[in-house]
């Protein structure tokens, strides 16, 4: 059955991936056409040094891309079940309700985290090729809340989707807003952080079974 | 007879605005069961309630016997379920959507889809939001088919639908219900098309319950009368023996139960001249506007 609910949200979700995936690709031959022009002209370590005392962000084209993802994917998922009330076709299916909505919401979660670890691993790769392995670990460090963020705002906007009262979606949106902007607070993000930002990304995914249980109860 | 549904003292607001009190009825295996009523009576809230779309304000909707709010896996598999539109996942083709659901179902049989797809005019790899209204009601009406469940639950099958298509409709359910036993509640806007397939009806007005009996004593015991009335004027009070009036100009319309002697004893008691009264055939629609009145 979980197959079979993949495959539907796979119908849906598919275009839109890989319009995400192709942005996210020329961000990242961006920034390496970037790097390789700097590297060339200020050695590698000139360019780190300017990195460190000047705050040259040159890897921040990719910074809003994952929040953008997350919003992308949720609303292209979830608008044509809250068409016409199809999630009424969806949670008549066999299958007990909560878990069809979390199971919906885990191959959301899937496919963004393999198209976030994709974007991890080419940084890795290309920050690897013209610069030392700690400076590889600063920069993992620093994009990652810009990763997770993506993950929360998928969570956050399923939630607001799927809620059928207005005046909940109001309250629900700019409580989200606020919450994805503590992903962008930190300057210098470390693990200790990181960690915390996956534990609160990973605490809005039971969201969506608020909003559920209302759109099950008939609240409008 | 196992009852598969029962509805006791049904009564659901919406905020302060009362749909219906007290609502209670009951569909017997193997029968097909029309709720019939007009716009806004409750027909789309009676069947959120029974799929478990809405919680009544008070009273308990049981579905084979479990409570239709929190129906188990095994219970919904048996119920197979038309909403209102003939809503289906658009984004999937004919034979996407087949696949997809026959994951669900453990009775699952392809061959009824496919050959209700054979009629139409499309390809396998036809989308759904491409398809006409008509056509969408078939894939909706093949996918419950393939099913095979044991309740059917149709919310008005035919809005949108042309005469051609609400016929190919019936014809394949009333083909498929009589030959399986499996019992339908289905409702519409459209009476007509339901004179022959009925065995039950329930008719609803606003908050209330007007009919609840078998179609065909419905049709027998419900009555028309015409006569002569030279005051235009003339108004009768609904009760037990006047169930609705109508008088255009100096035609004078009753509907009625009550058998012609006991009626006209009571035209008498008020002194209005009967002496043209004539019983007047009606069909099903007839019947549904005598009974629920035009407005």
């Amino acid at each position: 059955m979980y197959s079979a609910l993949l495959y539907k949200e796979w119908l849906k979700i598919r275009w839109a991936y890989f319009g995400m995936m192709l942005l996210s690709l020329l961000a990242i031959i961006y920034i390496a056409l970037n790097l390789a022009y700097y590297t060339e002209f200020m050695t590698a370590q000139g360019f780190w040094g300017n990195v460190i005392l000047l705050g040259f962000p040159f890897y921040s084209e990719i910074q809003y891309i994952p929040l953008l993802t997350g919003i992308v994917i949720a609303v292209v998922q979830f608008s044509p079940e809250m068409n016409l009330s199809r999630l009424k076709l969806t949670l008549h299916l066999p299958v007990e309700e909560n878990t069809l909505l979390l199971q919906m919401i885990s191959i959301g979660f899937v496919i963004l985290v393999l198209l976030f670890a994709l974007i991890a691993l080419l940084l890795w790769i290309i920050v690897g090729i013209y610069l030392p392995v700690e400076v590889v670990i600063t920069v993992l460090n620093a994009t990652f809340p810009w990763l997770m963020v993506g993950v929360a705002s998928y969570f956050l906007t399923t939630a607001i989707i799927v809620e059928p009262v207005w005046t909940r979606r109001l309250i629900l949106t700019p409580f989200a807003l606020g919450f994805l902007d503590l992903f962008f607070i930190a300057e210098n993000p470390h693990m200790q952080l990181n960690l915390f930002l996956i534990l609160f990304a990973l605490l809005t995914s039971t969201l969506i079974l608020f909003s559920g249980y209302h759109f099950k109860r008939g609240i409008k | 007879m196992e009852n598969v549904v029962e509805v006791k003292n049904l009564t659901h607001y919406y905020g302060n605005k009362l749909v219906f009190e007290n609502f209670n009825f009951e569909i017997k295996s193997g029968r097909i069961f029309g709720l019939l009523g007009k716009n806004g009576t409750g027909k789309t809230t009676t069947i959120n309630i029974l799929n478990g779309f809405l919680k009544p304000t008070s009273g308990q909707c049981l579905m084979f016997g479990e409570n239709s709010y929190k129906l188990p896996p095994l219970t919904k598999a048996r119920v197979g379920f038309l909403i209102e539109g003939h809503i289906q996942y658009s984004f999937m083709s004919i034979k996407q959507i087949e696949k997809f659901y026959s994951s669900f179902y453990p009775k699952w049989k392809k061959e009824p889809y496919y050959e209700l797809m054979a009629k139409l005019e499309v390809t396998q790899d036809q989308k759904l939001s491409k398809m006409s209204c008509g056509q969408r009601s078939q894939v909706a009406l093949g996918l419950i088919l393939a099913q095979d469940p044991d309740l059917l639950i149709l919310d008005d099958y035919s809005m949108g639908l042309d005469a051609g298509y609400r016929r190919l409709f019936l014809d394949y359910l009333i083909e498929y219900a009589k030959a399986e036993a499996k019992t339908i509640f289905i409702t519409s806007h459209i009476i007509q098309d339901l004179e022959n397939f009925l065995d039950d009806c329930l008719i609803i007005d606003y908050r209330s319950v007007l009919v609840a009996m078998p179609i065909k004593e419905f049709q027998s015991k419900f009555k028309q009368y015409k006569f002569h009335a030279p005051n235009p004027e003339l108004k009768l009070a609904k009760n037990a023996v006047i169930r609705n009036f109508e008088i255009l100009k100096d035609k004078a319309t009753i509907y009625t139960f009550s058998e012609r002697p006991e009626l006209e004893a009571y035209l008498n008691s008020l002194n209005i001249n009967n002496s043209t009264l004539e019983e007047v055939p009606m069909s099903l629609e007839d019947a549904f506007i005598g009974i629920t009145g035009k407005y």
